[in-house]
C-alpha cells in the first residue's frame, strides 16, 4: 500500500518527551491564568487591600522607575524575594502568584522532558541539556542570577 | 540535508540563537520575529514546526530572564495580568489554528508581520536616536 493510500503510516511518531513538556506547560498555564483571573477578581472586590493597584498603575503611566512606583503603595518594594508569598491575600499578591506559576512551570516540564528523554527514548545528550536549561532558571527562581534594576 | 551541512547548520543555528536570546534580554524585544526565520531560513525546519518550536524555545528563555523582575516589583501585576491572559487566550487558539492552516498562507502572513515589525523597530530606533517622534509608526 502506498503512503499515499495510508497515510497514517507515513506520519512520524510524536516524541513523548515533547508531550510530556507540553502537557505539563499546558496544564501549568490553564492553572496560572485561573489564579490570575481569581487574583484580578480579588484585586476588584478588595478596593481597599493592602496594596493598591490604582497607585501602582498610576506611578507607571507617571513615568516613574521601580523605586518611585511601590513608594505609598502601601507595602515596601520587595527586595529580591518571592514577596507575593507573603501578600497572597491581596488582589495584587495573588494575581501575581499567578503569573509567577506560569513562569515557575517551565522547571518542571524541563525535568519531565529531560526524564522521558532519558528513560524512554535514550536520548541522553538531550536530556541533559533540557536539565542544563532547567538549572539555569532554577539559579534565576532561587536568586543566584540576579540583575540590578533601578 | 547531508549530516555534515545538517551539523553546519545547527552550529549556525546555535550562534544565531546567541545573539537573539541576547537581543531579547537586552532590549526586551522577545525574539520571535528572529526565531522563526533563524529555524525556517537557517536550520531549514519546515515553517510550521518553526512556528510551533519559536513559541517553546522563547518560553524557556524569557523564563530564567524573567525572575530578577519579578522579585525586586519591576514586574506589575495589574499591568501585566491582562496581557497574560489575552496571550494564553491566543496561544492555545493559535496553535489550533496553525494545525489547519497550509503553510503557504502561514509564509505569507509572516512575511507581512515581520516587516511591520521591522519597520516598527526601525522607526523606534530613530525616534530614540534623533529625538523625533514619526507619526503613525
Amino acid at each position: 500500500m502506498s503512503e499515499q493510500q495510508n497515510p497514517e503510516k507515513s506520519r512520524p511518531d510524536i516524541p513523548k518527551s515533547g508531550v510530556a513538556y507540553g502537557d505539563t506547560i499546558y496544564w501549568g498555564t490553564i492553572a496560572s491564568a485561573v489564579i490570575t483571573i481569581l487574583g484580578q477578581v480579588l484585586t476588584f472586590l478588595t478596593p481597599g487591600s493592602a496594596i493598591s493597584p490604582s497607585i501602582l498603575l498610576s506611578r507607571i503611566w507617571e513615568g516613574k522607575a521601580v523605586d518611585g512606583i511601590w513608594k505609598g503603595v502601601g507595602v515596601a518594594r520587595p527586595d529580591n524575594e518571592h514577596w507575593y508569598f507573603a501578600q497572597i491575600t491581596t488582589g495584587e499578591g495573588l494575581t501575581m502568584f499567578g503569573i509567577a506559576l506560569g513562569v515557575f512551570v517551565v522547571i518542571p516540564a524541563l525535568l519531565a522532558s529531560a526524564w522521558v528523554l532519558f528513560t524512554r527514548e535514550g536520548r541522553p545528550m538531550f536530556a541533559v541539556l533540557a536539565i542544563i536549561a532547567a538549572l539555569i532558571t532554577i539559579a534565576s527562581f532561587v536568586g543566584v542570577i540576579q540583575m540590578p534594576v533601578s | 540535508v547531508p549530516r555534515s551541512l545538517a551539523t553546519v547548520l545547527r552550529d549556525i543555528g546555535g550562534i544565531l540563537f546567541l545573539l537573539v536570546g541576547f537581543t531579547g534580554g537586552f532590549f526586551g524585544l522577545g525574539g520571535g520575529w528572529a526565531v522563526v526565520p533563524v529555524l525556517n531560513l537557517v536550520m531549514t525546519t519546515p515553517l510550521k514546526i518553526s512556528a510551533a518550536s519559536s513559541g517553546v524555545l522563547l518560553a524557556m528563555g524569557n523564563s530564567a530572564a524573567i525572575w530578577p523582575y519579578i522579585k525586586v516589583g519591576a514586574l506589575i501585576a495589574a499591568l501585566a495580568a491582562p496581557w497574560m491572559l489575552g496571550q494564553v487566550i491566543g496561544g492555545i487558539l493559535g496553535a489550533h489554528i496553525l494545525a489547519r492552516v497550509r503553510a503557504n498562507f502561514i509564509r505569507y502572513i509572516l512575511i507581512v508581520l515581520l516587516f511591520l515589525t521591522s519597520l516598527k523597530l526601525m522607526s523606534r530606533g530613530v525616534e530614540t536616536l534623533l529625538g523625533i517622534d514619526i507619526p503613525v509608526l
